[in-house]
């Protein structure tokens, strides 16, 4: 025994080194097992689930130490991890409902005075300062109540709604509602000069608003209720006598390319009044495979504690047809908040594939968000006007919370951005034959 | 080469139960931290994430002490060399290259402090276990601990110095882990010679400022590069710590 000591202390360094190099492999083994965790599925709710069967959805869970990639389809689903090699800030362009329009570089925010609306443009953190824009409207506000303050100011949607980006180019018009006479414009933006006079943004189209004015026959009564782009072109999104009218111009020359009416969205405005009236706060997802534009109402149902949705799909080949019209009714509780509940929408196979969240009840399976009130992200498709599907995402909570993409439901508000993981960058997409 | 690794092995047998004793309080000392800490869970405090629970236990502040007995003990392993028969003088006359002295215990220094952190690594991946386990007590089927060893690691600044996932993040680990070995050896021989020891503490100063890029928060921006600048100074400093403590050794001028 002394013998086979002193023989293994006279080659202790090799020892050393070989249990050195096996619990250092052993680690590296089992971290790189954990890593692979969690994995994403989708539990089927109610519905055909064969419309899920070529489709392939993807996303990511991200928070300033790492970013894992997933992406799931029938056949099973896979992720891979991206470490960040020093802590980032995290992109807060999603967080909380803010009053600025982002784009993949920017942010922009809205000063809306009462001769000119200046839109300043910052990098996406908000530190660096890029221009600003100033356009100088014509139009008029005409309170509806004649003792109303005529120098006030209404707007049918947040200032952010009224822009949009095509190209290197951003554009803007002021969303106005009906109450507003004389003309509106579409704007495409110029923050910089380039010959050191101020930069002067370029009116695209004009859009009267002589329908607004008191008395009959002037036209239709319009609302500008935001600004969208597809395929090259800008959409305008308007209620025109209350019913939803999506006109198409060539961002260029500003032509009228195509328009469409909707005369199942209707809102407070329209002529005559109705008491089921969709509100005029919509989200849009541009489609850019299929060339659709899809919108996503609400409105409060008949029966209390129902709110009624409609998901219009809108597509912009030669002008502007209406592809789909599909509305669902929900319990409000379901529904949950009012508002950013959308992380995408796709048109597939003449489906419409729609990705929205909502709360789930506590000790439910699903994703929690941050202060244990717990959501999921469910998966919605119509087919013909019709749900025939419905399934949620979900993923075994790894040991923090995960807060559901683009901004937080106002339970979750307190939730740390840093340290809690965002699922963000949600897609669905074909999956090509043979690669499912 | 030969006197080399008998020599190296000499020095790990005169570091022995010292180093045992260290390695082995590393993989201990956080268990019982950390069932301390679990002993006395809650339904309201089970659901937090485990690197918070290891550095609230204070098995961090753990690790510092032992790292500082460790580096004690490299000290003493040099300084005993002087004591008693002053085994210094033979040291240097041993029929080996010059420089062999030096490089051999330098080594048994790196093999020791990498055998030590590998101990924590070991009782911290031990005690998620044990701690997973108790929480798993309070957790509901929504609420499960996935991932949540790797999760850790990413996220825990300790972790991350100790077990890089990056290769900026290993280079910057070895770099500093160098200059701090490097740095105090050569620090040890300029006492030693009675030369002037301010280099290392210039190293010091280095090692400051990665330290806090490393365990910072979040920073704007891409930031990953640099850890480049820092890493290449440290390697750089480590070198020349290498350079100039071979040449006093070689030249006797510790004896």
């Amino acid at each position: 025994m002394r013998n086979l000591t002193r023989r293994l202390s006279a080659h202790i360094a090799v020892i050393i080194i070989v249990a050195i190099v096996l619990g250092g492999a052993l680690l590296g083994w089992n971290l790189s097992a954990d890593r692979q965790l969690p994995q994403t599925t989708l539990r089927h709710l109610t519905g055909d689930a064969e419309v899920m069967r070529e489709v392939a959805i993807s996303g990511s869970y991200s928070d300033s130490y790492l970013q894992t990639n997933f992406r799931w389809t029938s056949a099973g689903s896979d992720s891979s991890t991206e470490v960040r090699p020093l802590p980032r800030t995290p992109d807060t362009r999603h967080y909380g409902l803010t009053p600025f329009y982002w784009t993949d570089d920017a942010r922009y925010m809205v000063w809306n005075y009462a001769q000119e609306h200046i839109i300043q443009r910052k990098d996406r953190y908000g530190i660096v300062d890029r221009g600003a824009a100033t356009v100088k409207p014509t139009f008029r506000f005409v309170p509806a109540d004649p003792s109303g303050d005529p120098n006030a100011r209404s707007w049918s949607n947040r200032m952010e709604m009224g822009m949009t980006q095509l190209g290197e180019s951003v554009y803007y018009i002021p969303p106005t509602s009906a109450e507003y006479t004389g003309a509106n414009a579409i704007y495409e933006l110029k923050f910089v000069s380039d010959d050191g006079q101020p930069p002067q943004s370029r009116v695209v189209t004009e859009i009267t608003l002589a329908g607004n004015e008191p008395g009959e026959g002037n036209g239709p009564t319009i609302a500008i209720l935001g600004l969208e782009a597809v395929n090259d072109q800008l959409v305008l999104l308007t209620s025109q006598d209350g019913v939803l009218t999506a006109m198409r111009y060539d961002p260029q020359s500003g032509e009228l390319t195509g328009s469409t009416t909707v005369p199942e969205i209707r809102f407070a405005d329209a002529k005559p009044s109705i008491e089921d009236r969709y509100q005029m706060d919509y989200e849009a997802v541009t489609d850019p495979e299929s060339g659709m534009l899809h919108l996503y109402w609400y409105r409060y149902g008949p029966q209390e504690g129902i709110v009624e949705t409609a998901v219009v799909s809108l597509r912009a080949g030669d002008g502007l047809e209406i592809a789909a019209l599909s509305r669902d009714s929900l319990e409000e509780a379901a529904y949950g908040r009012l508002y950013a509940r959308i992380a995408t929408i796709r048109w597939l196979d003449g489906r419409q594939y729609v990705v929205r969240q909502e709360p789930a009840e506590s000790g439910e399976r699903g994703i929690l968000s941050a202060g244990g009130q717990p959501v999921r992200l469910l998966i919605e498709v119509y087919e013909g006007g019709s749900l025939v599907y419905e399934g949620a995402l979900e993923t075994p909570a790894a040991d923090d919370s995960v807060r559901i993409v683009y901004s937080p439901s106002p339970a979750a508000r307190a939730s740390d951005p840093v340290h809690n993981r965002m699922l963000e960058r949600i897609d669905l997409t074909k999956t090509e034959v043979g690669n499912r | 080469m030969r006197g080399y690794y008998k020599l190296l092995n000499t020095e790990l047998r005169a570091m022995g139960w010292g180093l045992w004793a260290l390695c082995g309080a590393a993989i201990i000392v956080p268990l019982l931290l950390l069932q301390l800490t679990v002993s006395g869970m809650s339904v309201d405090t089970a659901l937090r994430r485990y690197e918070d629970i290891y550095a609230a236990s204070g098995s961090i502040a753990a690790f510092v002490l032992l790292l500082a007995l460790l580096l004690g003990l490299f000290a003493v392993n040099l300084y005993r060399n002087y004591w008693g028969s002053k085994s210094i003088y033979t040291l240097l006359t041993l029929p080996v290259r010059q420089g062999t002295v030096y490089w051999s215990k330098l080594t048994a220094y790196v093999l020791a402090l990498l055998l030590f952190l590998l101990s924590n690594l070991i009782g911290a991946r031990l005690g998620y276990g044990l701690v997973q386990g108790a929480v798993e007590r309070y957790a509901s089927e929504d609420w499960m601990l996935a991932g949540g060893w790797f999760l850790a690691v990413a996220r825990s600044s300790f972790f991350r110095l100790l077990l890089p996932l990056t290769w900026e993040g290993v280079l910057s680990s070895a770099s500093m882990a160098l200059a701090l070995l490097t740095g105090l050896f050569y620090g040890m021989l300029c006492e030693r010679s009675r030369r002037w020891i301010g280099l290392p503490f210039v190293s010091a100063i280095i090692l400051i400022r990665e330290f806090n890029l490393r365990t910072g928060e979040p920073v704007y921006g891409e930031s990953g590069a640099s850890l480049y600048l820092g890493s290449l100074i440290l390697l750089g400093l480590s070198v020349l710590f290498m350079v100039l403590g071979s040449r006093l050794v070689r030249r006797r001028e510790i004896a």
